[in-house]
């Protein structure tokens, strides 16, 4: 018996069952909060916690389905490809609007860290986190940053800017895909992305290529710093 | 066969994308770019110019960015492996996040909806000229 609880299998089954359950929660309350990736997180850690089972562990047992990321991004080529025609129209918008977004995500983080008076490693470790994670660890580890808290913080970011941006959208009732998908590519990396794709193709299409820009246009920035 | 060779073609673009990543760095040793971000620029020009059709590649891909949220639950799981390191500073970063987070996304939307705007006006501008 514990031979099955601890399999890889069980592992990567309970993770499949936990974000069904989030999925079932969203879809029934619609509530920005219950996202089915905060949702299944939180209950992971609980039963990660509750039954006393090594983190280290249950974490190798998941690496079945890291070895999805690389490729993941790799197809968002996919949806931006299908909407190729609405990308070329708006080339100009997207292009800035990255690099603003871009900008704009790398000195709030400067200036907030300065006005809570944080140090300067942890200040260079939240910099890079609108990215994805192999391009924040990069640049973390050029300002001097520590990596194990931008490894944490580009998904907590991104966690809590896919829920936030969809509560904004709601509020200021913002309709346009682009300024939806930009936002959300250029804030909240590829977690940002998947919000974006849900809401609508095109939305999605739009984060994909702010994600791709934006990384691009934080790596060169982060060179002057 | 059809969804084993979308798989291939998936993972060979990620597969030539660490490739070229990796002399991307070779030539400029300060800039990094990982592999998945330029194959999908890479898989973005193949299917832009045809060399692979949206179809050897759809169902794969579809259903991978699709799901995306779900391969990204090990990652934030692993978030946990960090809280004591985050303890002391956890709300202040949490705040940044919040704050940076809404302060990108209106100024991106103002910045896109405004070179909306000014393209849209330089270029009618321009077809009352052709008129």
């Amino acid at each position: 018996m514990y031979e099955i609880l601890s399999s890889q299998v069980f592992g990567i089954m309970m993770t499949t069952f936990f974000y069904l359950f989030g999925n079932y929660l969203y879809q029934k309350t619609k509530f920005p909060l219950f996202s089915p990736l905060l949702v299944a997180t939180i209950l992971i850690m609980l039963y990660v916690k509750i039954a006393s089972i090594d983190l280290d562990t249950f974490l190798t047992d998941l690496s079945g389905i890291n070895v999805f990321l690389g490729p993941l991004i790799v197809s968002l080529a996919i949806p931006i490809a299908k909407q190729r025609e609405l990308i070329k129209k708006n080339l100009l918008p997207i292009v800035i609007g990255s690099i603003v977004g871009a900008i704009v995500s790398v000195f709030s983080v400067l200036i907030l860290g300065k006005a809570f008076n944080l140090d300067l490693e942890i200040i260079a470790s939240v910099i890079p986190k609108s990215t994805t994670t192999p391009i924040a660890i990069e640049i973390s580890n050029r300002l001097g940053g520590i990596r194990a808290i931008t490894v944490a913080v580009v998904v907590i970011s991104a966690v809590l800017g896919a829920i936030i941006i969809p509560i904004i959208i709601k509020i200021f009732k913002i309709k346009d895909p682009m300024i939806i998908g930009m936002g959300l590519g250029s804030s909240s990396n590829a977690i940002g992305t998947a919000k974006a794709i849900e809401i609508d193709s095109r939305s999605g299409a739009f984060a994909g290529v702010a994600l791709v820009l934006s990384g691009i246009a934080t790596v060169i920035i982060t060179l002057f710093l | 066969m059809k969804i084993i060779s979308q798989i291939f073609i998936i993972l060979l673009f990620f597969v030539l994308g660490e490739i070229v990543s990796l002399a991307i760095t070779a030539i400029i040793p300060s800039v990094f770019l990982p592999g998945s971000i330029i194959g999908m620029i890479l898989l973005l020009i193949a299917l832009v110019t045809k060399v692979v059709k949206i179809d050897d590649v759809d169902e794969v891909g579809t259903f991978l960015t699709n799901n995306m949220a779900f391969f990204f639950i090990p990652a934030a799981v692993s978030v946990m492996e960090y809280f004591d390191l985050l303890q002391s500073v956890a709300i202040q970063i949490l705040l940044i996040c919040i704050i940076s987070v809404i302060i990108t996304f209106f100024i991106v939307g103002y910045v896109v909806k405004l070179t909306v705007y000014l393209q849209s006006k330089y270029s009618s501008n321009k077809g009352e000229e052709n008129v």
